[in-house]
């Protein structure tokens, strides 16, 4: 299913036809909330993965993840070092402190742990001595604004939650205030049983073969 | 700029649009919000958000050196006169130890009133006590010297050391309480100043490289370059008398993503011989050279030109874009890794520094707000719904930082960090398949 085709059904359910000219909401304004839907969502339910390559640069202490992989990052999940070929272990700075080396921050060579600060500040340690290196981050990210021709993400249930966003967001606007909640209700539930999918993907075939339930 | 960055006023209009009450389609006499109402609930949940969540993060270095003071005795300070500038820390100008002491808030002892005069002192004093920075919200590392410092309270303090206020010394630990809630001790006082570079001018942005012997030299070195454009232009000089002619390599220039295939490439005065005005030419994206030609000046231009962004070890401080303005050594220097207080937009023109996924949460907020406000338009149900909604962002920001950490893997017999933890069910190897029936 396309977006555009998820546009006519909303309109639909919104009692606008698509003929006719509209007389509450417009194309324009469900393709807006589509496009919130699809925001509220993947930010929830964190289910756009991707892998991007980091360019490392000289004893640089941190890398501002915003900039470095230029996408709206949500969260970074792990990184590979393409000099070691070694995965970063994750430490917190009092490790590196108290337990690693006191004046890791001096260290130079090739990256083997990293630390995240605040939210995307990645530093790595030991710092690498020139640049050139890269590794390869894991993050999860926003997808980017959808065309509206293209088709939905491959993700079983993303039309219901969509459909079920974009029209409670056309009552809200509208202040009928108990259709908005009726039809967010149903966007929420939609969306758990998204989360769900994501988070348990592998759940099904695992369980058999490791007789984990 | 990082992806889909807003301003206050495409946010302000999204706020009104999703409230029913857009700007564009709804007459000023029937409209129920005005702007400025959704401008402060946006202020409002920014610095809400950044406090609840302590997403940003920073450093900044609080000197080990002889710091001046706005005066050197207390008649001076009548003769200032009106529109002279105090010393942002205007609590620093007493000259005696004993002026200082009983001061309430007092730092110093400070015994000169220009950073020039340090060299000619006989006697330059160290402060222990240091106010932070306005933008520190939590402090989360201190070091000196890259070694991290230890985070007493005064009265462990006290025990340790009887006399921690006036003991010299190596840094080791610093504290919070005892003395102002905005006042950072360092414990001991330190016995020798910070290393620092001696930089060439006085005012302006850095435009040279440096070497790390420290001094900040007017030729750049090979260490100067631009990375936050994808640009590295090298770029040489054919100086001859009178004129000269650049020639600029741009090995593997992206064109811009706006599929623009030309760049302007600008000539900035540079060094001690200067150009007079700014000069530009249209260069072609992709590999390939660009002349510019001036007549009579003789300049020098380095390997690698431009304005610095970035020096390698050294941390842009204070926000993500600009351009260095001083540079501080680690060498017997304290420094603290804090999270900061967002920058909040001052105009309406001005970018929130968050990324726009988060600016959906002060959506939330303002709308929680505006359907809260007694009057037209209160609706307490959609007020909680946007509330909650809210709430749930700050929780999920929250687990996120955390994400990273938390997926390593436990390991019997790993370290002090995984004790929390239960140690994982023995499993057979993934190969052994066992049957389901």
């Amino acid at each position: 299913m396309t977006y555009d085709e998820l546009i006519d059904e909303v309109l639909t359910r919104l009692n606008e036809g698509t003929s006719a000219p509209p007389v509450y909401w417009n194309r324009e304004d469900v393709q807006e909330a589509l496009v919130d839907g699809l925001l509220d969502l993947s930010d929830e339910v964190e289910w756009n993965e991707e892998v991007v390559h980091l360019l490392l640069l000289a004893r640089r202490p941190y890398y501002d993840l915003r900039t470095c992989i230029e996408r709206e990052i949500l969260s970074f999940r792990g990184g590979f070092s393409i000099a070691t070929q070694r995965w970063l272990t994750p430490r917190d700075t009092r490790e590196l402190d108290f337990h690693i080396y006191t004046l890791w921050e001096d260290n130079t060579g090739s990256e083997d742990q990293a630390v995240l600060r605040g939210l995307w500040w990645l530093g790595l340690h030991p710092r690498p001595e020139g640049d050139g290196n890269t590794i390869r981050a894991y993050v999860t990210t926003m997808p980017a604004d959808p065309v509206m021709s293209e088709e939905l993400p491959e993700i079983p249930e993303i039309d219901e939650a969509l459909r079920e966003y974009a029209i409670a967001e056309a009552y809200g606007q509208d202040q009928q205030t108990q259709q908005y909640l009726i039809h967010f209700a149903s966007y929420e539930r939609a969306k758990e049983r998204i989360r769900s999918y994501v988070e348990n993907r592998l759940n099904y075939d695992r369980n058999w073969v490791f007789m984990e339930r | 700029m990082y992806p889909s960055q807003m301003t206050m006023n495409q946010l302000v209009k999204r706020v009104l649009y999703h409230l029913g009450d857009a700007e564009e389609t709804t007459s000023s006499t029937r409209r129920i919000w005005d702007r400025d109402e959704i401008i402060t609930y946006l202020k409002e949940g920014l610095r809400n958000l950044v406090v609840r969540t302590e997403i940003l993060w920073d450093m900044a270095y609080l000197e080990d050196l002889p710091f001046a003071s706005n005066y050197t005795a207390p008649w001076e300070k009548a003769w200032f006169q009106p529109g002279e500038v105090f010393q942002s820390d205007s609590s620093f100008n007493f000259p005696w130890e004993w002026e200082w002491q009983v001061q309430k808030g007092g730092l110093g002892p400070s015994n000169h009133d220009q950073p020039w005069e340090v060299p000619f002192l006989l006697e330059t004093y160290l402060a222990a006590r240091v106010r932070l920075p306005e933008r520190v919200l939590k402090i989360d590392r201190a070091v000196n010297g890259n070694r991290r410092l230890l985070p007493p309270r005064s009265s462990e303090l006290r025990d340790t050391d009887a006399l921690y206020e006036t003991t010299t010394g190596t840094v080791e630990a610093y504290t919070l309480d005892g003395d102002s809630p905005r006042v950072f001790r360092k414990w001991r006082i330190p016995a020798t100043p910070a290393s620092q570079y001696n930089v060439i001018g006085r005012w302006g942005t850095l435009r040279s490289g440096f070497q790390e012997t420290g001094v900040v030299i007017v030729a750049a070195a090979s260490v100067m370059r631009i990375d936050e454009f994808a640009i590295v232009p090298a770029a040489s000089v054919v100086p001859n008398d009178g004129a000269f002619l650049i020639s600029a390599f741009f090995d593997g220039f992206d064109p811009s993503p706006t599929g623009a295939t030309t760049s302007i490439l600008t000539i900035f005065s540079f060094g001690l011989n200067q150009i007079p005005e700014f000069s530009s030419a249209i260069i072609p994206g992709g590999d390939g050279f660009a002349e510019l030609a001036q007549e009579d000046q003789i300049l020098l231009i380095p390997t690698k030109w431009g304005i610095v962004r970035r020096f390698p070890g050294y941390h842009p401080m204070g926000h993500t874009w600009g351009i260095p303005r001083r540079l501080a050594q680690n060498t017997a220097n304290t420094r603290i890794e804090f999270f900061r207080k967002p920058h909040v937009p001052a105009g309406i023109w001005d970018n929130f520094e968050l990324p726009r996924y988060m600016l959906r949460y002060l959506r939330f907020y303002a709308m929680g707000k505006a359907y809260r406000r007694r009057g037209p338009g209160q609706d307490l149900k959609l007020a909680d719904h946007y509330e909650g909604r809210y709430d749930r962002a700050v929780a999920r920001v929250i687990k996120r930082k955390n994400a990273f950490y938390r997926s390593r893997r436990v390991i019997l017999g790993g370290s002090a960090s995984g004790e929390s933890r239960r140690v994982p069910r023995a499993q057979p190897p993934w190969q052994v398949v066992k049957d389901p029936h």
